[in-house]
């Protein structure tokens, strides 16, 4: 903000001199002005990465937490679906890539990509998390509920990544009302790109978690 | 409400689109790897030896992948990727000197 006030002050003064040395004073400050544009979001992303990394903590020390668990009741293990699991892998990675699509779209100016592909993400993300309540009514029937101790290692690190996909999708609802109002253009697209570095994070948790949890 | 407008990351200066993110043809090719890769890990499970440490190389492979390509880190600054590298590099530490005194 600090910036934007010496800006505005640089510009009422540039009518005062003479016509080349405005021209320039006009030229500086629409260069500070895309400096100014580019610190902004060059600090949101950072700050989005920072916010990834202590999302990866905590789901760092949930997955260790969850091995523990794992080899000390291998009887529990047997019971989870893995060919339901793996239909799942393939839907949430199926979304990652309408997410890439989407954003490629506004990228090129491409609106209807950009809407395809978000509604794309809505849609399978919506199955994914369906099919994970469908394997946690299945799992409950075989006696893995919260109070046993593999119950609990496991619920609370793919409930905890459930959450995450339920409120991506939430914040995907956002940005498709956004996109459909055409906020977003060529040149602005921002909100797409980190609402989809978040998904694209909750993905990669997913391919851990299928991998250790599932498979091993 | 508006976006502000977007530049390229760490310069004023604009470059080429290809030059920034990868291409469309790109992302088919690597959902493609993703599911080839998703299925040898389901082969995989079923091998009688270094199934485990076969299994965790394709996974850290497949996030690579997507960190890479879908999330851009191989086209922004390496701090990022050190950033978010690091909380599990501190975990693996954290959990490898816990071992010396579980056991």
């Amino acid at each position: 903000m600090q910036q934007e006030t010496t800006l505005t002050k640089v510009a009422s003064h540039a009518p005062s001199v003479a016509e080349p040395a405005a021209e320039h004073a006009e030229h500086h400050v629409d260069h500070l002005k895309m400096a100014s544009f580019t610190y902004n979001i060059e600090n949101s992303k950072m700050a989005m990465w920072l916010f990834l990394a202590s999302e990866m903590f905590l789901f760092s020390v949930l997955i260790i937490a969850y091995i523990i668990a794992r080899y000390a009741h291998p009887e529990e293990h047997a019971q989870l679906n893995v060919p339901l699991t793996s239909i799942n892998t393939f839907i949430l990675l199926l979304s990652s890539f309408s997410v890439v699509w989407a954003l490629s779209g506004v990228q090129m100016g491409n609106q209807t990509r950009l809407l395809r592909g978000l509604a794309g993400v809505i849609v399978l993300g919506s199955i994914f998390f369906l099919l994970m309540m469908y394997e946690y009514s299945e799992l409950s029937h075989h006696g893995i509920t919260l109070a046993h101790p593999f119950g609990m290692a496991f619920y609370a690190l793919t409930g905890l990544h459930g959450a995450h996909v339920l409120i991506g999708l939430v914040w995907a609802i956002y940005v498709f009302n956004r996109a459909f109002n055409g906020v977003y253009t060529k040149e602005s697209y921002w909100g797409v790109e980190f609402w989809g570095l978040y998904w694209h994070f909750v993905d990669v948790v997913w391919i851990f978690i299928f991998t250790v949890v599932y498979l091993l | 409400m508006a976006e502000p407008k977007q530049l390229t990351s760490g310069s004023a200066h604009a470059e080429p689109h290809s030059a920034r993110h990868a291409t469309p043809g790109t992302y088919v090719a690597v959902l493609g790897a993703l599911a080839v890769l998703t299925l040898i890990e389901l082969i995989v499970v079923y091998l009688p030896f270094l199934g485990q440490i076969l299994l965790l190389v394709i996974a850290t492979a497949k996030a690579w992948l997507v960190l890479q390509f879908y999330m851009h880190l191989r086209y922004e600054r390496k701090i990022l990727t050190w950033i978010f590298l690091m909380p599990a590099i501190a975990v693996g530490i954290l959990t490898a000197i816990m071992q010396f005194f579980v056991r």
